[in-house]
């Protein structure tokens, strides 16, 4: 089975929830204080759009985590083998202890998933893979105000992005992820 | 009191609480691990949150543990603003804060002693006792109404004898929000406008900044800031003009049958000799005759409509007649407490009278009630310009009270999570007024702004340190009582309730305050819901006080002059203000020439931005990470007429002083506007805005809105 997301852009105020919800879940460390003005890692990361002029100005938001592909490049290109694909939730992985932090991986990703904190080593969203086991949601997931982000099977996502005239993004990679 | 957070293990466990960053009061559950605070979420199945909590709410172990915050009683030791203290105990403390009050109100009188509220010290109970021991005192608290949501409620209230804080989103067909932004206030309620969207409701956003919840919007209408009284009276006149008011409630409920004086008012019959036509609103407030008219069309002609206004109406001085207005529209149309509309609900559950002392205060002439929707001193209050205000809240008004230190009557001042030296129009002049105070005491978490020029500062415990009951909700209202319970404590923080428990006892009032206990007074409070401590504490799920019902007025009346909706307000017609609202501009505008020259932008200010509240949570490295600086919004055209790109440093003028914020260009924002974020204290729109001019009904300063130039630093 491959786990994804599902990314409602109809819903998504920009409210920032899912990233601090993220953050708070895997304690990232801020950056703020040892460089003002600086971000420590975004698992998910809120971005702004914005299209046309005034008045008729179009503003998105679109929550971006990792999006668990198909055929991950990261894994693909990662020298020390750190990073791995599941074989039961197809969730990818990176085993810290293995990565040296050459920084191939964000070279690679089409979306910008990989993040480094202090350690200078790679890290990124893991889906709550135990959160996912207890049964709950992932953080972003149950936390999100506007529910507009949710998460399963690739069956289960392809149904709810058809209720919403959504689809499974395109790519090289196979991303797992419906908006 | 039982403290759950004592119990140590390293099991993880969770406690069922109320976040309490904001006045919004979301479920939450508080997990620790080992005595410590680790996680905080939303509660699953809560039909009001559906699980969800906003980034503000997630950062909770952040802002409990900030190195930042003041953990033990402290006393100045240096001049006023120099930032030098000497450690000091809680006993000391409030000895000496209880022997200088008493000493005050013994050589004055009690009203020499000004007990100040700010938001952060959250409403409900820590509200309601600080009250209590005022009371005790010989006064009335005082600030704290005058800022924000009181002036507009006050001009709802006048119309429709309460404010119709809940919104039938399940049931409704049309959602306008006005000059509100839920994905700053009430973000835990946005999925059932989402969900009110996928059933086929319309969403209209009315707002100078198309952003967030804004740009979801089936129709957005931009508004020049400020002139949201023409748009509701050019509404309002639509709907009589095309007959599309709501008969049967009209002629039977409000008093004005057929509507045959707000008729000829909207039509020129008003001080000014103006037809409030939407051609007329079209010149004022940007917004063409077509969508005012279709506007008003669409939402007279939808039965099932809610419209919610926020503080988009607010920081000008026509805030309580715009509030009026709105609160006309919803009754003329037959929206007012219907099914899938803007419903009445009580402000909290039913209280104890006796709770308030009110029997110790002098002058028992009753003065004629308006409004029971908020708890209201049934008597005058000497010194008091806007007894209107009083009276809807029981708070002296902010410009009183500042009034009452600038004359000298005040002696000593004890605020209570309030930050006026950033929050308050021209934080100088602030600053000049309290100086003039012999003493001053500050109970806040942090030494903020307004703390360094105290003789005392207190440290105040966050949500997370405090056992306390809880009801005050926004938008999707259920009238149920929580507890919100103790998880942590750090330092000697303590807690409002236990601060004014302590202080009232240490004044000599024990006579009121027999023990040190809170749950003694919330019991005491409760008295007349039957419900307990003892038994919110066995029920982490709540406890319902009430109900939420349609049409309360078939069966109790409009709790107003002649037991009908006040279109034409008896109340304010008994105070010599307009019975019906009068077109004035809420604040400077370019249409002003005069005014214009030299400084033809218009600078308005609000909220900071989803991740903050007022001037708070600035030092949260997670919130903070996400708006490192302020930054002012500025549309394209206007930005490079200026020679102004992204990011470059901008210099904002007005007559009355100058600030200095980065530029975020945006086709969020129109021409000729600059958007400064609230809050910021280095970048404070209040150095430049408004803090003379007040709304004559409320005493609410026009600081929201002001004329500018600029220029690229």
């Amino acid at each position: 089975m491959q786990m994804g997301f599902f990314f409602d852009i109809s819903r998504c105020t920009g409210c920032y929830s899912c990233e601090i919800a993220c953050k708070q879940k895997n304690n990232l460390k801020p950056n703020a204080e040892a460089n003002p003005g600086s971000t420590g890692p975004r698992w998910r990361r809120v971005l702004e759009f914005e299209a046309g002029q005034y008045p008729e100005a179009q503003i998105s938001y679109v929550s971006l985590p990792c999006l668990h592909c198909g055929k991950p490049v990261c894994l693909q290109v990662c020298p020390t083998k750190a990073i791995s694909k599941s074989i039961e939730t197809g969730i990818v992985n990176v085993d810290k202890t293995k990565c040296i932090g050459c920084r191939m991986c964000i070279i690679a990703c089409p979306f910008g998933a990989p993040q480094f904190g202090d350690s200078g080593l790679m890290e990124k969203c893991d889906l709550c893979s135990d959160r996912i086991k207890q049964g709950k949601s992932p953080a972003c997931v149950a936390a999100c105000p506007a529910k507009a982000i949710k998460f399963g099977s690739l069956e289960e996502l392809e149904k709810l992005a058809r209720e919403k005239a959504g689809k499974k993004l395109l790519g090289a990679t196979q991303p797992s992820f419906f908006s | 009191m039982a403290s759950n957070f004592a119990i140590q293990n390293d099991e993880e466990r969770s406690v069922r609480s109320v976040c309490g960053i904001c006045h919004n009061h979301c479920n939450i559950d508080v997990f620790l691990r080992g005595g410590k605070v680790i996680r905080v979420e939303g509660v699953q199945n809560d039909p009001r949150t559906k699980g969800s909590l906003c980034s503000k709410g997630l950062a909770a172990v952040q802002y409990l543990n900030d190195p930042r915050r003041l953990l033990y009683p402290v006393k100045r030791i240096g001049k006023r603003g120099e930032g030098k203290w000497k450690r000091i105990s809680w006993d000391d403390a409030l000895n000496e804060i209880a022997e200088k009050f008493n000493s005050i109100k013994r050589k004055y009188e009690p009203q020499a002693v000004l007990f100040c509220r700010g938001q952060a010290a959250s409403w409900g109970f820590s509200y309601d006792i600080l009250v209590r021991l005022t009371h005790a005192f010989g006064t009335e608290p005082c600030m704290g109404s005058s800022e924000c949501f009181v002036p507009r409620v006050l001009g709802e209230a006048l119309t429709n004898g309460g404010f119709a804080m809940h919104h039938d989103f399940p049931k409704t067909d049309l959602i306008i929000l006005w000059g509100y932004n839920p994905t700053f206030c009430t973000p835990t309620q946005q999925h059932f406008i989402f969900d009110a969207k996928e059933r086929g409701a319309r969403l209209i956003v009315i707002d100078p900044i198309r952003f967030h919840i804004g740009a979801k919007a089936d129709l957005f209408v931009y508004i020049e800031p400020g002139t949201d009284l023409a748009l509701a009276l050019a509404m309002m006149y639509v709907i009589v003009e095309e007959g599309l008011w709501n008969q049967e409630f009209v002629n039977e409920w409000t008093n004005d049958p057929n509507l045959k004086e707000l008729k000829k008012h909207l039509n020129g019959c008003n001080r000014d000799g103006i037809v409030y036509s939407p051609e007329w609103a079209e010149s004022i407030t940007g917004i063409s005759k077509k969508i005012i008219t279709d506007l008003a069309r669409e939402y007279a002609k939808t039965k099932r409509a809610c419209m919610l206004t926020g503080h988009g109406l607010e920081g000008r001085i026509n805030v309580t007649q715009t509030g009026r207005a709105t609160a006309i529209l919803k009754s003329i149309t037959g929206h007012l407490d219907a099914e899938g509309c803007d419903v009445l609900v009580p402000s909290g559950p039913p209280r104890n009278p006796k709770f308030f002392l009110n029997e110790i205060m002098v002058g028992k002439t009753l003065e004629e009630k308006p409004v029971v929707n908020f708890y209201i001193p049934p008597y005058p209050v000497k010194g008091v310009n806007y007894p209107l205000l009083m009276m809807c809240v029981g708070q002296v008004p902010t410009p009183d009270a500042l009034r009452w230190i600038d004359e000298g009557h005040a002696k000593a001042a004890f605020i209570q999570g309030g930050n006026p030296l950033v929050m308050a129009p021209q934080p100088e002049e602030i600053r000049k007024t309290f100086d003039k105070l012999s003493f001053l005491v500050v109970v806040d978490p942090y030494i903020s702004e307004t703390a360094q020029m105290a003789d005392i500062v207190l440290p105040a415990a966050t949500y997370l340190e405090r056992t306390e009951i809880s009801w005050w909700k926004f938008e999707w209202y259920l009238p149920f009582l929580y507890l919100r319970q103790k998880v942590a404590q750090i330092g000697e923080a303590r807690s409002e309730i236990q601060i004014t428990i302590d202080l009232a006892r240490k004044l000599g009032l024990e006579e009121y305050f027999p023990t040190d206990d809170p749950v003694y007074y919330m019991d005491e409070i409760l008295r007349p819901t039957g419900i307990t401590v003892a038994e919110l504490q066995k029920h982490p799920e709540g406890i319902p006080y009430g109900t939420i019902s349609y049409q309360k007025y078939k069966t109790e009346g409009i709790n107003l002059p002649e037991g009908k909706v006040n279109i034409i307000s008896r109340i304010l017609e008994h105070y010599n203000f307009d019975p019906l609202p009068v077109y004035v501009d809420g604040s400077e505008t370019p249409r002003k020439k005069d005014l214009a020259r030299g400084y033809p932008i218009i600078a308005f200010s609000g909220r900071a931005g989803p991740m903050f509240v007022h001037c708070q949570q600035r030092s949260i490295p997670w919130l903070r990470e996400l708006r490192p600086d302020p930054l002012a919004m500025i549309n394209p055209k206007t930005a490079s007429e200026y020679g102004i790109t992204h990011g470059d440093d901008v210099l904002v003028e007005s007559p009355r002083g100058k600030i200095k914020i980065k530029a975020e260009v945006t086709n969020k924002i129109g021409p000729m506007q600059i958007y400064i974020p609230g809050g910021w204290v280095e970048s404070n729109y209040n150095n430049i805005g408004i803090s003379r001019d007040l709304d004559p009904i409320s005493g609410m300063a026009n600081y929201m809105t002001c004329l500018c130039r600029i220029s690229k630093l």
